[in-house]
């Protein structure tokens, strides 16, 4: 089998979640922070699910108990200019 | 792995300092356990902005500052690991002659202390050196190039790996409750997973919560968890070298070591509270005031934001050493948010205070008993 991507923005292939699970990083946040993955444009959207299935797999932790990280605005990325000119009441 | 319930030392938090100051002890030969209520690393350690200086504005904290940021320096070496240090500088705008005038005045004081100094960048200067600059209204900037920006996770790992191959015991999602006296000493740790043994000493890192911690065995230390916000980009080329602060209303914009543009602003919703919890004012207002400073900003995409605490005293400076009410009782909090550039130099010197007994004269200044005794250190300069 060839590289099977699983963070499609930051490019974090299934075998490199699998070494890291196997070096003892059994936390999404870990895994985030080490690797990149859920860090990028999607910030998540796309991977971090199949990182915790993938973490259930290789652990035998049930899905349900993996954490995911937070979630955080924004829903999509957003200029700094609207932000700035966006003429909302600030307080 | 069944981990020891007793050891030399038990350290409540994982975070940085509480892992430097681990690293540091087990070096010296002492067992360790840390307790940590979530994962390693997951208070402010993973929330800040990952920069170092060593200009503050008072003569204690520059010179712990400076010894911190000497050891950041060359961590990568000392931990076998690479923290990505980079000095790329912090760049101070200012928009008042007399902030000007005063940070002239601080120049001479760092320079007595060994403390590269820095220098003042006028106008055409800052036009020259970095033309993606707005100055209008600026008159002048302070530029201190010995400072620099690491990787906060690379850090808080290299510690962790460190920390592991000593020997000490890590343990995460074990929350520290109480702080266990017998007869007015420390000796160990309630938390969720029963008690925790401490031979020689408790040593509270546990940011903010090292308030709530101490409180259990009477202890009060004014520490307050100030919420403060920060956002991030989509990354791009490192085009903004230095960390630029925008004095004018105390925000400031840097580029991560992937390029990311990371912004962050003073806002009045920076209030004590235990909340995480981000607000939609924060990036409107960071946002504001660093595309005024820096107007190309405009077109880059924001990617998230989050919150974090400042776990700040009344003279926002940290709380170090033994608490004068319980025997073997330490503490290393309070660091109104510069706990992670301290961590390298606190940790060694926390360590060599419980260890061998040898209170270094730069953190002596930080004893916690100065607040009941009215010796708060002075912050001569705020600015913004």
């Amino acid at each position: 089998m060839g590289k099977v991507i699983v963070c499609f923005c930051e490019d974090v292939t299934l075998d490199e979640i699998r070494k890291a699970i196997k070096e003892g990083y059994r936390d999404l946040e870990h895994l985030k922070r080490l690797l990149g993955i859920g860090t990028g444009p999607c910030q998540g959207k796309q991977c971090l699910i199949t990182v915790a299935r993938i973490l259930a797999e290789d652990t035998g932790i049930s899905v349900s108990e993996i954490r995911l990280p937070t979630f955080r605005p924004p829903a999509r990325p957003v200029p700094l200019g609207v932000l700035a000119g966006a003429g909302l009441e600030e307080e | 792995m069944q981990a020891s319930k007793k050891s030399e030392y038990v350290v409540v938090g994982g975070g940085v300092v509480g892992l430097s100051i681990a690293y540091h002890l087990a070096k010296l030969g002492a067992s360790v356990t840390i307790v940590e209520k979530r994962y390693v690393g997951s208070g402010s350690s993973t929330r800040n902005a990952a920069n170092a200086r060593a200009h503050f504005f008072n003569r204690e904290a520059s010179l712990l500052a400076w010894e911190s940021l000497k050891r950041m320096r060359k961590l990568s070496r000392d931990l076998g690991y690479n923290t990505l240090f980079v000095r790329r500088g912090y760049l101070w705008l200012f928009y008042k002659e007399e902030h000007l005038e005063a940070m002239r005045r601080y120049m001479k004081t760092w320079k007595e202390l060994g403390i590269p100094e820095g220098k003042i960048l006028g106008v055409d200067e800052l036009a020259k050196r970095y033309p993606y600059l707005n100055l209008r209204g600026i008159v002048g900037g302070y530029l201190a190039d010995a400072n620099g920006r690491y990787h906060h996770d690379a850090v808080v790992r290299a510690y962790w790996i460190n920390c592991r191959r000593l020997g000490v015991s890590i343990l995460e999602y074990v929350e520290a409750r109480k702080v266990l006296v017998r007869s007015g000493r420390a000796v160990g740790v309630e938390t969720s997973t029963g008690a925790f043994e401490a031979e020689k000493a408790v040593v509270l890192a546990a940011g903010p919560w090292t308030r709530v911690l101490a409180e259990t065995v009477g202890v009060e230390l004014p520490i307050e968890p100030i919420r403060k916000e920060a956002m991030v980009t989509e990354p791009l080329k490192i085009t903004i070298k230095p960390l630029v602060i925008n004095t004018k209303v105390n925000a400031y914009a840097q580029q991560t070591l992937r390029g990311e543009v990371l912004l962050s602003s003073a806002t009045p919703l920076d209030v004590p509270t235990w909340s995480y919890q981000h607000t939609y004012q924060f990036p409107i207002r960071a946002a504001k005031a660093m595309v005024e400073t820096i107007p190309a900003l405009a077109t880059v995409n924001w990617l998230r934001q989050w919150a974090g605490h400042y776990a700040t005293t009344p003279d926002h400076n940290p709380v170090l050493g033994y608490v004068d009410e319980v025997e073997n009782l330490a503490v290393a909090s309070g660091f109104s948010g510069h706990g992670f550039m301290l961590a390298p130099a606190v940790g060694e010197f926390m360590a060599l205070l419980l260890e061998k007994g040898y209170l270094h004269p730069v953190m002596a200044p930080f004893d916690p008993g100065r607040f009941k005794e009215g010796r708060m250190i002075r912050e001569d300069l705020v600015i913004g």
